[in-house]
């Protein structure tokens, strides 16, 4: 199971940033300089956005009790 | 003389047995019809009940390795038919019906259980939309309460997967049907919330009956989902089932695979999404930067601006007029001083004494050297020097002539 996640990114706040930004922009009441940092957000966390979606797939894991009663969580086998 | 006839006296277990006999032999297994009542789950999984109507009552026992295959828990008041042998408990002296199948009688009574478990928990509000959560729109892992050998699992994890590739997913295998189930499921949701891995879950099966179901039509499995603070999603058999969990849930999906997809956006048109608002970003930029060379070039024909060239323009003609006048000014200025020059250079050179004497003048001195210009200061006989343009004369006075 690949562990390393994007620390602290948020897809869906990315997104929604994003979508905030397009709007932003489009109604033109911005003032240049200011357009070009938005851009430069933007298309950053577009960027961050689409590695997102081409994560590799994980194996499933399983939530279970050991013997003590302690949750634990398993890498598994039910995935063929 | 009762004593005389010993062989006709019994002990209570010849007689039990005789009585055991008859009972199990004589009596075959039978289907026997009747309500429920005083029923004790045991601990050690045995079920104790007694069945009856209107004028008697048997009483039942139905064994863990039977009662492990229920389906439905029986319930007081139900109305059951229960296959079984009658069989003699000898050490109370009691004949029982040890049971080996049990079925509820009915669509009506699962019907009726059914509905009063719902009007209950949507009496106590545990079906309030009010309290139903927002499914998190990307959800960074989803738990999955279900067999872990079924159908559903498999569905879930095929739709999930074809998704969003990258989604995590977390099984807590359960038994989703029998005795027992109920309870597993519950535990399974209480134990994603207590390890918090997951942020949404789906809990369900496949398709089945009714009996099939009815782990999700358990008081136990309602409270579960009404207790989780992870929102549920409940994906119980086929579009037509529904189950006290799917009332429950936050949210109710025809079938597992239904569940996957409602839980997950599809990969595919989050990513066309995404090319659209670069193709909008990089649009709206150049239209912005568009409208800012509108907004110049209009400024630079404006009448504000027309009026800050004429202005130039006006300090330009004039700056030109001063130049060219100063420059004309110190032209005429340094013509005029050449000729002042020119005109006093032209007096001296008239004043040069050299040139009066080139004229024929000539200067007389006298002994001392001084200039003489009048003729009293001289005497007869005194010596005096004429100069002339080209050298000196010594000569003597003759003769004064005042």
């Amino acid at each position: 199971m690949k562990k390393a996640r994007t620390t602290g990114f948020k897809f869906e706040q990315a997104l929604a940033r994003v979508e905030q930004i397009v709007e932003r922009m489009e109604s033109g009441e911005i003032e240049l300089d200011q357009a070009l940092s938005l851009y430069r957000e933007g298309t950053e966390l577009m960027a961050k956005c689409q590695a997102a979606l081409q994560e590799v797939q994980r194996s499933i894991t399983t939530l279970t009790r050991d013997s003590q009663g302690r949750l634990k969580l398993d890498a598994s086998e039910t995935e063929e | 003389m009762i004593e005389d006839n010993k062989q006709l006296i019994l002990t209570v277990s010849q007689l039990t047995a005789d009585i055991k006999r008859i009972l199990e032999r004589g009596i075959p297994r039978s289907w026997v019809r009747g309500e429920v009542s005083n029923l004790t789950l045991h601990s050690s999984g045995h079920i104790y009940f007694t069945l009856k109507d209107a004028a008697t009552q048997v009483r039942c026992v139905m064994f863990r390795s039977s009662a492990q295959h229920l389906l439905v828990l029986p319930q007081a008041g139900m109305q059951v038919i229960v296959q079984g042998d009658v069989t003699v408990f000898e050490r109370a002296g009691q004949y029982q019906l040890n049971v080996g199948q049990l079925q509820v009688a009915g669509q009506g009574e699962l019907a009726q259980a059914f509905e009063r478990l719902k009007k209950k928990l949507a009496d106590e509000g545990l079906f309030d939309e009010a309290r139903k959560r927002p499914l998190p729109r990307f959800p960074k892992a989803i738990g999955i309460v279900t067999s872990p050998t079924g159908a559903a699992i498999r569905d879930i994890i095929n739709v999930a997967r074809r998704r969003w590739p990258g989604i995590e997913l977390v099984l807590s295998p359960v038994q989703v049907q029998g005795l027992g189930a109920a309870r597993q499921i519950a535990d399974a949701i209480a134990a994603f919330n207590e390890h918090g891995a997951v942020d949404l879950m789906i809990v369900g099966r496949g398709g089945g009956s009714i009996e099939d179901l009815w782990a999700f039509n358990e008081e136990v499995t309602a409270r579960a989902i009404f207790g989780s603070r992870i929102p549920v999603v409940s994906a119980v058999g086929h579009e037509v089932d529904y189950t006290i969990a799917d009332f429950v849930a936050d949210l109710r999906a025809p079938t597992p695979s239904a569940a996957a997809e409602i839980c997950l956006p599809d990969a595919r048109e989050v990513a066309a999404q995404l090319d659209d608002s670069r193709a909008r970003l990089a649009n709206a930029l150049v239209g912005l930067a568009e409208g800012y060379g509108q907004r110049l070039r209009s400024l630079r024909k404006s009448y504000g601006m027309g009026r800050l060239a004429d202005l130039c323009g006006r300090k330009q003609q004039q700056l030109d007029w001063l130049a060219d006048r100063m420059t004309r000014q110190s032209r005429a200025y340094l013509a005029d001083r050449r000729h002042a020059v020119e005109r006093l250079g032209s007096a001296l050179t008239a004043l040069d004494p050299d040139n009066v004497l080139r004229r024929g003048y000539s200067i007389c001195r006298d002994a001392a050297g001084k200039t003489i210009t009048r003729a009293k200061s001289l005497k007869t006989g005194d010596p005096v020097t004429a100069q002339f343009a080209q050298g000196r004369a010594a000569m003597n006075v003759n003769k004064v002539m005042p």
